[in-house]
């Protein structure tokens, strides 16, 4: 009886040194922007108020600093409730910011045990902060607008996948570079516009959503995506391109010694239906899209032959292709790598299989 | 208090007494009768209680033929009494304590003067008088299956039970209990079945209690309990007939008690309570389904409500992008930490179930309609609780009811309550910890010193075809081992699997 009178007095004390958050007396922010301007950091939190129904327009909250610790305390100033970042699901980097390295901001992230590491990241091609205020003014029930864009792109289109968890996985691992979505103002919109490519934690340049297919399958197997090829110069303007879409997609590679230097075999193979085409192409009896089919491979070939040539003259490895020769070289060295990184003889070899033509599963 | 002394006084004397002072104290009762009167030459004197007698037994099986078929034997004795009287067993004694205690339940003595100190005794209780004839069974309602139920009458009870076993082996072994009720206490068991160690704990734990008035089973099966601080109910008790009979031919011991319309089965292990007979009327592949639909209630109902306190005082990171709306907006107007929030309603809820619990019937139906309705929708509107917790209390409340057996549904509803304080307190980490501990609590129980969590912990695999799932009846020819029955196949296991598609 006082063994158990004991142990309820135990629990009770013990039950005050919990730190309680009633979920409707914190400010929850739900997207953040970093950036870089005149020397000063600007911190925007984007957070919902739901008082008026279940769906609201989102609130945002701004404030310059320093340094970019200070920044959450600062926004804390401003704010009726405490800031918790628990349900932070995109943190938007201008693109300034992001060319003088994100890590600071990444490493805190990792460190952060109430933020899922299925976060998004992403860059802004000018600032962070006009951005998210152009998505908190033209959306008016969904308030997560912005994450919703690059997971429905990541689910159905080009973009390959990004998160807080690949992002640390890529910059921490010797043999990659990081990636992010690319955001662009236009107008009053918010355009999804590529991948943002990174050397460590710097913004290096971008690639546009076209061939962020090529990286999407480039990166490993695949299930989705659509590329536009052109296939011939006959007929009008328009009646010389056909929408590839694809419906499973591997690549291989090969890591081989050529004389002095290396060279890498990329073999990629799609299986993929063909969604629109024009109606010349459209002959019973002739087999036409053999050529097609030739013209498709060649073009892709050549575009990616084109991306290849792009990395390696930035030098940045956002396929990950020094973790690959890792995985085939005993004691690889990612300095002797990287030097040579730029002359190697990277070869893709594109097999197109088209499964079906015209509209239909 | 003086009728307490009485029996404790009665033990110390020596037992025998002259009977003319037994007669002189059941006096006392004005529905005490004593009949006098002389027949061919004999006087005797009749003495019964006229309350607990049946009127028509004492005059035509009795009066009648003590009055007619005397003068024919002028030589009859007590002991010849049988001959003359048509009742069974007539039983003659000297014994003053026996003779009391026969009087008291409804026999009639019957005592000739040139045989003094000696009566015979005849019953001619009124057995049913003031009892249900029939009972439908309503508190353990099943759509299929038979609907008769037991009644407050032993006697019948036991029928009931031999009409479905009918084998020599049932075994009824009857005592009695309380020490002002002498209530009859009957163990039923099949003999070579059920394990003679539990037959022996039962009978050892019966014979120990010292109790006045044994009112309903219910009040053995505490004094019967193995551990007397557990909110779980450790035996089964039933007032369905196929639920007793299963229990007795699986090999556990039943017992009846009179003027308890219910059985009491042990040793019962925790997943007894969940399963209903019309789990066993279905086609195994729904009966499996809905028990399974059960089980989950039972978690949702104790977990629901506490993961809500917890989810919202702590966890907010948890909860979906597309529940944060509604459930921030519902909760924006609660004046309350989720707690308080929680337990309102909680104890609305149990309120509004004691009162239609302990209302008219017809009261209570409106009751529950008309305050689950408004009192629900005006504590929404006041801003007192949120909607979404209202559907959360409501459907763990609904998911307690599944559970067949009363006892059990009570002790979900009960255990509810430490869980939301834990919550409260911990989040998370406190659930787990609640958890961990009824999980502790229930491996430490035991029913007629059987393990509780049976077949789980212990672990016995092969009896898992009767837990979650409800195997059909080609696997389920052998009784559950851990119950340690002597025999150890219901039906013959080869013969069940055999498929006669052919030979139709």
């Amino acid at each position: 009886m006082r063994r158990g009178l004991a142990w309820i007095g135990a629990l009770l004390l013990l039950s005050g040194c919990a730190s309680s958050r009633p979920i409707d007396e914190i400010q929850i922010i739900q997207q953040m922007g970093y950036d870089f301007e005149n020397g000063r950091y600007t911190g925007t939190a984007v957070y919902p108020t739901f008082k008026q129904g279940p769906m609201t327009k989102p609130n945002m909250l701004t404030t310059t600093s320093p340094t970019i610790y200070d920044l959450i305390p600062r926004l804390s100033s401003k704010s009726a409730l405490p800031i918790e970042e628990g349900q932070l699901r995109l943190i938007l980097f201008g693109q300034e910011f992001a060319r003088r390295g994100v890590t600071q901001i990444t490493h805190s992230l990792a460190r952060n045990n109430k933020v899922g590491s299925h976060l998004l990241l992403g860059v802004a091609e000018e600032s962070a902060r006009e951005l998210l205020k152009i998505t908190a003014k033209t959306t008016l029930s969904d308030t997560l607008y912005l994450p919703n864009v690059v997971e429905q792109n990541e689910q159905s289109m080009n973009l390959p996948k990004t998160n807080l968890h690949l992002f640390l996985y890529r910059y921490f691992s010797p043999g990659s570079d990081p990636f992010l979505p690319y955001f662009e103002k236009k107008g009053d919109f918010v355009k999804l516009e590529g991948v943002a490519l990174f050397r460590d934690d710097k913004y290096v340049g971008h690639v546009s959503l076209r061939d962020s297919f090529l990286m999407k399958i480039l990166l490993g197997e695949t299930k989705n995506g659509v590329y536009q090829l052109k296939v011939g110069n006959r007929g009008k303007q328009g009646e010389d391109r056909v929408m590839l879409q694809n419906l499973w997609a591997k690549p291989k590679y090969e890591w081989k010694r050529d004389g002095s230097r290396h060279a890498l075999d990329v073999f990629v193979h799609i299986h993929a239906s063909v969604r629109d085409y024009p109606s010349w192409l459209d002959h019973p009896g002739d087999d036409l899209f053999d050529d097609v089919k030739k013209k498709m491979e060649n073009e892709l070939e050549h575009n990616m032959r084109r991306l290849f040539r792009y990395f390696q003259k930035k030098r940045i490895d956002p396929l990950g292709i020094g973790d690959f020769v890792r995985s085939v070289t005993r004691h690889w060295d990612p300095d002797a790598f990287y030097r040579e990184y730029p002359d190697i003889d990277i070869r893709p070899h594109v097999t197109v299989d088209i499964v079906h033509t015209g509209i239909g599963e | 208090m003086g009728l307490f002394m009485f029996w404790k006084k009665k033990k110390k004397r020596p037992p025998q007494r002259p009977i003319s002072q037994l007669w002189e104290k059941l006096r006392q009762s004005s529905d005490f009768v004593e009949l006098s009167f002389i027949v061919g030459g004999k006087e005797l004197s009749i003495y019964y209680f006229d309350s607990l007698v049946d009127p028509q037994v004492l005059q035509e099986q009795i009066l009648c033929h003590l009055q007619n078929d005397i003068p024919k034997h002028p030589t009859v004795r007590l002991e010849d009494l049988q001959q003359i009287v048509p009742i069974q067993r007539i039983e003659v004694s000297e014994d003053t304590a026996l003779i009391e205690e026969k009087v008291l339940k409804g026999f009639v003595a019957v005592s000739f003067r040139e045989q003094p100190g000696k009566a015979a005794l005849m019953s001619a209780a009124a057995e049913n008088l003031g009892l249900r004839e029939n009972n439908d069974s309503e508190n353990e309602f099943s759509v299929v299956g038979p609907k008769v139920g037991f009644v407050e009458n032993v006697g019948v009870n036991l029928h009931l039970i031999r009409r479905q076993v009918v084998t020599p082996n049932l075994v009824f072994r009857e005592m009695s209990v309380g020490s002002v009720s002498k209530t009859k206490v009957v163990i039923a068991y099949i003999d070579g079945v059920a394990n003679p160690e539990v037959v022996q704990t039962v009978t050892q734990r019966l014979e120990a209690i010292h109790f006045d008035v044994v009112f309903d089973n219910a009040i053995l099966d505490q004094l019967l309990a193995d551990n007397s601080r557990t909110p779980f109910p450790l035996f089964i008790s039933t007032e369905r007939i196929d639920r007793a009979v299963y229990a007795i031919v699986s090999g556990q011991v039943a017992i009846f008690c009179d003027g308890s319309p219910y059985a009491v089965i042990g040793p019962a292990a925790l997943f007894d309570f969940f399963t209903s007979p019309e789990d066993y009327y279905l086609p195994w592949v729904l009966g499996t389904f809905f028990r399974l639909i059960r089980f989950f209630g039972v978690a949702f109902s104790v977990l629901a409500s506490p993961i809500y306190v917890a989810v919202l005082t702590y966890h907010y990171e948890m909860i979906p992008e597309d529940l944060l709306g509604p459930i921030i907006y519902s909760r924006s107007n609660v004046p309350f930490p989720p707690v308080l929030e929680v337990l309102f309603l909680e104890i609305t809820i149990e309120l509004l179930r004691e009162a239609g619990a302990r209302l008219p019937t017809k009261v209570a139906q409106t009751l529950g309609i008309v305050g689950g309705i408004v009192i629900g929708q005006a504590t929404v509107d006041a801003g007192l609780t949120s909607t979404i917790l209202l559907i959360v209390v409501a459907l763990a409340a609904l998911a307690s009811f599944t559970t067949p057996i009363f006892k059990m549904s009570n002790t979900i509803r009960f255990i509810r309550f430490p869980f939301i304080l834990f919550a409260a307190g911990w989040g998370g980490i406190g659930i787990i910890f609640a958890v961990c501990g009824l999980l502790i609590h229930l491996g430490r129980l035991q029913s007629f010193g059987y393990p509780y969590l049976l077949p789980f912990y212990p672990l016995r695999v092969r009896n898992f075809r009767d837990t979650f799932i409800r195997s059909p009846y080609s696997e389920t020819a052998e009784r559950p081992m851990f119950l340690r029955p002597r025999s150890r196949f219901r039906y013959d296991p080869n013969e069940a699997k055999q498929k006669r598609d052919i030979d139709e």
